[in-house]
C-alpha cells in the first residue's frame, strides 16, 4: 500500500516590534494560505524561535527598537543553520527597502503595507511546497 | 583707527555689546548658551576683519556683490556656514538667525562711531567692505540654515511615512481577515479591535501633525479653559496610561490646592505626552512618578520623573523643539518628534512654561507650570482668531 504522507506545512515567521502588526499578519496568513505563521515580537524573540525550530521563510521588519535589520538577518541565518530560510524584508522605510533589495541575503524586499496576495505568491516562489 | 583694526583691537568690547543686544532678540526657549553665542560671533567677526584686510579689485567687489566671491585664503569663512546649520537644528527661525547678524553689525558700527574715527574716503571704503563681508557671512549662514531645515523636513517626512505605514499594514491585514471571517460567519472581535487601534494611532499622528502645522503658521494653539481640579485630571490620565502600559509602575502624588482654570483636554494631552515619553525613555524597571503640587498661590506645578541615564545639556536645550529627536533615537521610535513640542505649545497657550532637568541621581524630570487662571490668555487667543 502506498503511503501518502500529509505534506508538512511550510512555516513562516513574522518578525516586527509592533505586536498588532505581527498578530494581524499571522492571522491573515493562517486564514488565507496553507502556511503556518509564527509571530516574533522583536529580534531577540525571533532569534530564539528560529534557533529552536527554523522556519522556511522569515518576513523581517528592518527597523526594530535598537536593532539593525541587516544585522538581525545575519544572526537569523546563522541560528537557522542548514535550513536556510528565505528572508523577506518588510519595512515602512523606502530607503531601507531599496537597501535590502540589493542585499543578496534577502529574496525580496517589500514596502509596508505589502500587497497581501502578492506576498503569498512571492512566498510560494521563494519557498516552494515540499 | 580704521574699522578692521578697530574690530581686531576691540573684539572683547564688541562681543559684550553684541551679547547684550542679541540676548534681547533671541528666544529664551532656544536655551542658547552665552558661550556658544560668543564663540560663533567671535569667529565670524574675526573672519570678516581678515577679509577686510585682503586687497580687493573692482572685479572682486562686483563678484562679491553678486554672491560669487571665492573663499579668501586663510579666512575661516565656514564659521558662518556652521552657524547657519546649527541654528536650524537648535530650532531658531530664519528671522532669529538673521537677527544675530543685525546685532553684530549694529554693535560694531555703534562702538566704532563712538571711538571717533576719521570719516574720510578710507573710512567709507572700509565701511563698505565691512558691510559686504557681513552680507557674505549672512548669506552663507542662511544658505546653510535653509539646507539644514530642508534636510530635517525630509527626515521628518520619512519618519511620518514610516509611522503611518505600520498601522496601515495592520488595518489592511486585519480587514482582509475580517472579510474572510464574515464570509464564513465567524466573529473576530480581536481583529476588529486591532484595526481600530491602528486607525486611532494614525489619527493621533495626524492630530499631532495638525497641531504642529497650525502653531507653525503663527495661529498658536487654541485652548478652551474651564474650572477643573488639576489633581483629578492627572489621576485620570495616569489611569489611562497604566491601562495601556501593564507591567509598568506609574505613581502619582498630589498636594495643595489644585483648582485651576485650564483646558482639560489639552492638559491631558500634555501629561499624556510627558508620561509616554518617560515610559519610552526611562529605565523599564523603575517607576515613573507624577507630582502635582498646588502649594504656590499663582501656579500649579506638574512634574513627570523617570529614572535612567542623564541627558546631556546640548540635548536638553533642544528637546522642546519640533522635529528634534534624541540623538539615540532610531527611526522606529513611536513618535514624530512632536510630542514635547506640543507639550510646550500647550503650556504657552495657557501662559505657562515647560522645562526639563536631568542628572544621574534623580533621572529626568519634566515640569509644567500652569497659571491658576489661564482664561485671560485664552481670551487673547480667541481675539486673534476673530480678527483673521
Amino acid at each position: 500500500m502506498i503511503q501518502h504522507p500529509e505534506p508538512a506545512h511550510r512555516r513562516l515567521m513574522v518578525v516586527d516590534d509592533d505586536h498588532d502588526l505581527v498578530d494581524a499578519m499571522c492571522e491573515w496568513i493562517a486564514l488565507s494560505s496553507d502556511w503556518t505563521a509564527i509571530g516574533a515580537y522583536g529580534p531577540a524573540d525571533a532569534i530564539a524561535l528560529a534557533g529552536a525550530e527554523p522556519p522556511d521563510a522569515i518576513l523581517l521588519d528592518m527597523e526594530m527598537d535598537g536593532a539593525d535589520g541587516f544585522e538581525t538577518a545575519g544572526r537569523l541565518e546563522s541560528v537557522a543553520g542548514s535550513k536556510h530560510p528565505a528572508l523577506l524584508a518588510l519595512t515602512g522605510n523606502a530607503r531601507l527597502r531599496d537597501a535590502a533589495s540589493t542585499d543578496a541575503r534577502f529574496s525580496a524586499a517589500l514596502l509596508k503595507p505589502a500587497d497581501l496576495d502578492g506576498l503569498l505568491r512571492l512566498l510560494d516562489r521563494v519557498s516552494p511546497a515540499h | 583707527m580704521g574699522l578692521s583694526d578697530f574690530i581686531t583691537a576691540e573684539s572683547d568690547r564688541i562681543m559684550s555689546e553684541f551679547e547684550a543686544f542679541a540676548m534681547q532678540q533671541l528666544p529664551a526657549s532656544a536655551g542658547m548658551d552665552v558661550l556658544a553665542l560668543r564663540d560663533h560671533a567671535r569667529q565670524i567677526l574675526g573672519a570678516i576683519a581678515l577679509d577686510m584686510q585682503q586687497p580687493q579689485t573692482g572685479t572682486q567687489q562686483r563678484e562679491k556683490s553678486m554672491g560669487h566671491a571665492p573663499h579668501v585664503a586663510g579666512v575661516d569663512s565656514s564659521a558662518a556656514e556652521i552657524h547657519g546649520g546649527m541654528r536650524a537644528t537648535e530650532g531658531f527661525d530664519v528671522n532669529q538667525t538673521a537677527a544675530e547678524y543685525r546685532a553684530l553689525r549694529a554693535s560694531v558700527i555703534r562702538l566704532w562711531m563712538e571711538s571717533g574715527p576719521t570719516l574720510g574716503h578710507a573710512a567709507v571704503i572700509e565701511l563698505t567692505r565691512f558691510n559686504e563681508a557681513m552680507d557674505e557671512a549672512l548669506a552663507a549662514s542662511l544658505l546653510h540654515f535653509a539646507a539644514e531645515a530642508t534636510h530635517m523636513r525630509n527626515l521628518f517626512l520619512g519618519v511620518l511615512s514610516h509611522e503611518l505605514r505600520t498601522p496601515l499594514s495592520t488595518i489592511m491585514a486585519s480587514s482582509q481577515s475580517l472579510l474572510l471571517g464574515a464570509r464564513s460567519g465567524k466573529t473576530m472581535e480581536q481583529s476588529a479591535e486591532r484595526a481600530l487601534r491602528g486607525a486611532r494611532r494614525i489619527q493621533s499622528l495626524l492630530d499631532d501633525l495638525l497641531d504642529y502645522v497650525r502653531s507653525g503658521l503663527g495661529e498658536g494653539m487654541r485652548v478652551t479653559p474651564t474650572l477643573i481640579d488639576m489633581g483629578q485630571a492627572c489621576v485620570r490620565i495616569v489611569g489611562e496610561l497604566r491601562a495601556s502600559h501593564p507591567g509598568r509602575v506609574i505613581d502619582i502624588d498630589t498636594s495643595g490646592d489644585l483648582a485651576c482654570v485650564c483646558d482639560e483636554q489639552r492638559l491631558g494631552q500634555a501629561i499624556s505626552n510627558l508620561l509616554g515619553n518617560a515610559l519610552r525613555h526611562g529605565a523599564p524597571g523603575a517607576p515613573v512618578v507624577v507630582r502635582v503640587n498646588g502649594s504656590e498661590p499663582d501656579d500649579i506645578a506638574v512634574s513627570v520623573q523617570n529614572q535612567g541615564p542623564s541627558i546631556p545639556k546640548a540635548t536638553l536645550d533642544s528637546m522642546f523643539e519640533p522635529l528634534v529627536r534624541g540623538a539615540e533615537a532610531n527611526l522606529a521610535g513611536y513618535n514624530l518628534g512632536l510630542g514635547l513640542y506640543i507639550v510646550r505649545e500647550i503650556a504657552h497657550a495657557h501662559g505657562g512654561t515647560a522645562s526639563v532637568e536631568s542628572n544621574a541621581a534623580s533621572g529626568t524630570v519634566f515640569t509644567l507650570r500652569m497659571p491658576r487662571d489661564a482664561s485671560s490668555e485664552a481670551t487673547s487667543a480667541f481675539m486673534s482668531l476673530r480678527m483673521n
